[in-house]
């Protein structure tokens, strides 16, 4: 947002940087932390079911931080090789490098199927623009010298909530495309991207005052934020009752040796001509620990939204390493033969990664 | 002649009650309404409790969280064979202590 005044800043001083940390170092540090993370903790605080763990929201923070600096040499590397004009640059050529730069990560998150609902993709994405904000706001503040400090604080709340919300956007539109489509593939992420472009474009261009800028930026994007939290918490807590009780009638017809008559049944009977009986055997069993783990993430979640502190569970591990050696006694022939079974969805594979890894 | 209801509370004695039929979307509302008057230790007996559902898995764990929040406990007891196995699958028995 204020590459331009940084790059002329640069550009007069190149010592500036070296000179960073000398000047009241942890009452600027403090200052240009405060707002960031202020909004962070909001988002994670509304995060009911704990989808997003701290320790992955700081890391989330620090690959933010990270990024902005890379997007600072990329910047400036940029103007100096288009040898255009600066004002022009920070408004139709920093945000496309900025968002994508930070996108990346997203990006990255959804593909791994680490985000399942647009409530987490929100907070990564606050997250990364939260980091990407607090080191911008770091240099800008050594580059103003001493300013007075409740500018300070707007200016730093204003980049802030901007950085995070257009990444928030970029990973909730993205989020729910991937959804609808089942797919990951790139072209999934170009609508969100293109609106975060749009709106940190539009803040480039100081079509009003400063102030004026902070105060829509405090009021529309977390707002659009908000709206968007509830409908996917809305949206989450129907997944986890239909599918949680889905997932039980069809483990309990598994249990009582009722499955023979219904559509897997019928289905599994028919593949015992084309694979051997104890590979079909094990495609049962590997059907039933799938759906015992899609209960258990669904019931962790419930524990959770009901305040509840869940702790590890050995038997959850157990059920991992026995779905590996079911997976690689039945093979990948197998696999796909009973993949219109199994949880394939990405927000169904996001529930064993989740589980996974608590 | 009425239709037997879907689901029923019964007072068995103090701080104890019965639930009887299924307890699915449809009925979970009615137990959240008997279990927000309660504010003490209560029992519940699952004996002839046929079926549960998510929505009533989420009303019995929040009644429990409320009344752990105030000193106070819900119990469940006699569990069907079938209703037992869906409390252990999705992982409360570890929250409930099941009789």
């Amino acid at each position: 947002m204020i590459f331009g005044f940084t790059i002329s800043v640069f550009k007069q001083d190149r010592t500036t940087l070296l000179t960073l940390l000398s000047i009241d170092p942890l009452i600027r540090i403090a200052v240009s932390l405060l707002p960031v993370f202020l909004f962070l903790t909001a988002l994670v605080f509304l995060d009911s079911y704990r989808l997003v763990k701290l320790r992955a929201v700081l890391f989330t923070t620090l690959v933010g931080s990270i990024v902005s600096g890379a997007s600072f040499f990329i910047n400036i590397g940029t103007v100096q090789l288009l040898d255009v004009g600066i004002s022009f640059y920070s408004r139709y050529g920093a945000p496309i490098v900025e968002e994508l730069l930070k996108a990346s990560y997203l990006v990255y998150l959804i593909r791994a199927k680490k985000i399942g609902f647009m409530v987490d993709g929100a907070i990564y994405g606050f997250a990364i623009g939260a980091g990407f904000a607090f080191l911008e706001n770091i240099y800008y503040l050594q580059s103003v010298g001493n300013p007075n400090l409740f500018v300070w604080i707007v200016r730093g709340l204003g980049t802030a909530v901007m950085h995070g919300g257009t990444t928030a956007i970029l990973g909730i539109i993205s989020k729910n495309l991937s959804d609808r489509h089942s797919s990951d593939k790139l072209r999934v992420f170009l609508p969100g991207l293109a609106v975060a472009i749009i709106i940190h474009s539009f803040f480039n261009h100081f079509f009003f005052s400063p102030q004026v800028t902070t105060v829509i930026q405090l009021v529309v994007l977390p707002l659009i934020v908000l709206i968007v939290f509830d409908q996917s918490e809305k949206s989450l807590r129907d997944w986890l009752e239909m599918g949680l009780d889905t997932d039980a009638h069809v483990l309990e017809m598994i249990i009582t040796g009722n499955i023979s008559e219904s559509r897997i049944g019928i289905y599994l009977k028919s593949l015992q001509g084309r694979f051997p009986g104890e590979v079909v055997a094990d495609m049962l069993c590997l059907l039933r620990i799938h759906l015992e783990l899609a209960i258990r993430a669904k019931g962790i979640l419930l524990m959770r939204e009901a305040g509840f502190r869940t702790t590890p569970d050995p038997e959850i591990k157990a059920k991992f390493d026995e779905l590996k050696y079911l997976e690689k006694s039945i093979g990948k022939t197998g696999k796909l033969a009973i993949l219109p079974f199994l949880h394939t969805s990405s927000r169904d594979l996001w529930q064993l990664h989740f589980l996974g890894t608590k | 002649m009425s239709a037997k209801p879907i689901f029923e509370f019964v007072r068995l004695g103090e701080n104890r009650f019965s639930l009887h039929g299924r307890l699915d979307a449809s009925t979970a509302e009615n137990l959240e309404a008997e279990l927000d008057k309660i504010a003490s230790t209560v029992t519940l007996d699952l004996s002839k409790l046929q079926y549960i559902s998510s929505a009533g898995l989420g009303v019995l764990l929040a009644a429990k969280q409320r009344l752990s929040d105030s000193n106070a406990d819900l119990k469940l007891t006699g569990l069907q064979p079938q209703v037992r196995h869906v409390f252990e699958v999705v992982g409360f028995d570890k929250i409930f202590k099941l009789g």
